[in-house]
């Protein structure tokens, strides 16, 4: 019976945890939070292995669990931190940035204007490449609701873009595309 | 695809696909470990609940340049069971803990750190050894009572055939090991570096591979083949006490109790009739060879 459990979620663990780690990267602002969160995350699934699904929505399932990880992992760090924003900017030069180019930073500047959950939903569509009703699994909510969510959040964000004047036509982000080291 | 989904795209900082490979790397290996190590339920009590820690340091590092992702440091504040630094990772295999090298450079007292993590006094020293002796352990001490000896493993179990220097260390003791021990293991030798081992030079993977040293055949015979391989040549001279007469002589019994020491003795009073017996490795292009002055009935090291 243990070892039945054990093996599931060997199984799983083997066939999400580069997902995980992905999310955790994308999400975190230091090496040391990523690996928290990706452990975090884990040990929690492993602790509810009863409830882990199998299949497909074992990676939708535990991104759930990585997302509430993450966003007790910031209310912890905002207690933690409120003083050290300056520096963890510093330190975050030694955590690789994606956004190389001043297009990038300004595009990556809008997004952060976003609200939270803005931003998370864009995300598991851009990065994750989840469909509405994979993040209505992730996210508990029915499909229709995310829907409406997913849209108004991009309307958003095209809006914040062009306020910024980086409202992009498809070769402009082909040619930001094209610029960054591969 | 419509361009605010290209354009978020863009600001990760990794895509899935550059990290294919990481499920199966040392730091995911040791998380599960470290996971699965408890059992999963039923839920016990906050309080009690095994906190998983990572230890500081550059843990993620290079993800956009290099996609090289390491979570190595997993420290169980209480009973840890696995432990991990820089240099040594150590993990809990049923009875037994399996302790793996992973920078055979290392200070020593990082490894040391690792078996103190889990209660353990275990000095480990890695000393430079000819290319087959890599990963084998040379010597074994303790002191102190203990419920078994730890049993290094070679690096055979990790190495796949053929490779000899870039396979993982690992030692392996039983987790109830309460003495004080020290394990000697061998680790590649840097650039000019001596072996510390006394290991044949004939054996597979080292410099006089596949040459016949131990037939008692002439220096003469033996010099151009090393030659071929850009060796240089030192030599020990062998001194055979027959038995009874071994406390006349330093050094040990031979295998057929007659009594062997080795002197170093320079090239130029080597004759090329003299006899080899064996070779053995010094250093990195270098090997001694281990003579008599003249034939002997039999190889006085090998009987």
């Amino acid at each position: 019976m243990d070892d039945e459990r054990q093996t599931r979620f060997e199984v799983v663990y083997r066939e999400t945890y580069e997902r995980i780690l992905g999310y955790a990267v994308r999400r975190c602002h230091s090496p040391e939070d990523a690996a928290d969160v990706v452990a975090e995350t884990y040990a929690i699934a492993w602790r509810r292995v009863a409830d882990l699904p199998g299949g497909d929505e074992a990676r939708l399932w535990l991104y759930g669990v990585a997302r509430n990880v993450l966003a007790n992992h910031r209310r912890g760090e905002q207690r933690r931190h409120a003083r050290q924003i300056a520096l963890e900017e510093d330190i975050a030069v030694f955590f690789p940035s994606p956004e190389e180019t001043q297009e990038l930073r300004a595009i990556g500047h809008v997004f952060r204007s976003l609200s939270v959950d803005d931003r998370e939903l864009l995300s598991l569509v851009a990065w994750e490449g989840l469909d509405a009703g994979e993040i209505a699994h992730v996210l508990g909510r029915s499909r229709n609701a995310v829907r409406i969510r997913i849209y108004r959040a991009r309307k958003r964000l095209s809006h914040a873009l062009e306020d910024a004047g980086l409202g992009f036509t498809r070769n402009r982000t082909a040619e930001i595309q094209a610029g960054r080291p591969s | 695809m419509n361009t605010t989904e290209e354009t978020v795209s863009l600001l990760a900082r990794v895509h899935d696909d550059a990290l294919s490979g990481q499920a199966t790397g040392t730091g995911a290996r040791t998380l599960l470990a470290a996971i699965t190590a408890t059992p999963p339920a039923p839920a016990p009590p906050r309080a009690s609940r095994m906190r998983l820690r990572l230890t500081v340091g550059a843990l993620v590092t290079g993800v956009a340049a290099t996609t090289a992702i390491v979570i190595p440091g997993l420290l169980a504040e209480e009973n840890a069971t696995v432990y991990a630094n820089s240099a040594i990772e150590l993990e809990r295999d049923g009875d037994e803990y399996v302790a793996r090298i992973k920078d055979p450079f290392a200070d020593h007292r990082r490894y040391t750190e690792a078996f103190s993590a889990v209660g353990i006094k275990m000095d480990i020293r890695l000393v430079p050894v000819s290319p087959s002796a890599v990963g084998k352990m040379t010597q074994i001490g303790s002191s102190g009572g203990s419920p078994g000896r730890p049993q290094p493993l070679s690096g055979g179990s990790e190495c796949e055939d053929g490779e000899t220097t870039d396979c993982p260390i690992v030692v392996r003791l039983s987790v109830d090991y309460s003495a004080h021990g020290w394990i000697k293991i061998g680790r590649a030798a840097r650039p000019g570096e001596s072996y510390q081992n006394a290991g044949s030079a004939a054996r597979k993977g080292e410099a006089l591979e596949g040459v016949a040293v131990r037939e008692g055949r002439k220096v003469s015979e033996i010099l151009p083949e090393a030659g071929e391989r850009g060796l240089a040549v030192i030599y020990s001279v062998v001194r055979v006490t027959p038995p009874g007469k071994a406390g006349e002589a330093g050094g040990g019994p031979g295998p057929s109790g007659a009594a062997l020491s080795f002197e170093p003795i320079s090239a130029d009073k080597v004759g090329p009739g003299w006899r080899v017996w064996d070779a053995e490795a010094v250093k990195a292009g270098a090997v001694r060879l281990l003579v008599t002055p003249g034939p002997l009935p039999k190889n006085p090291l090998y009987d």
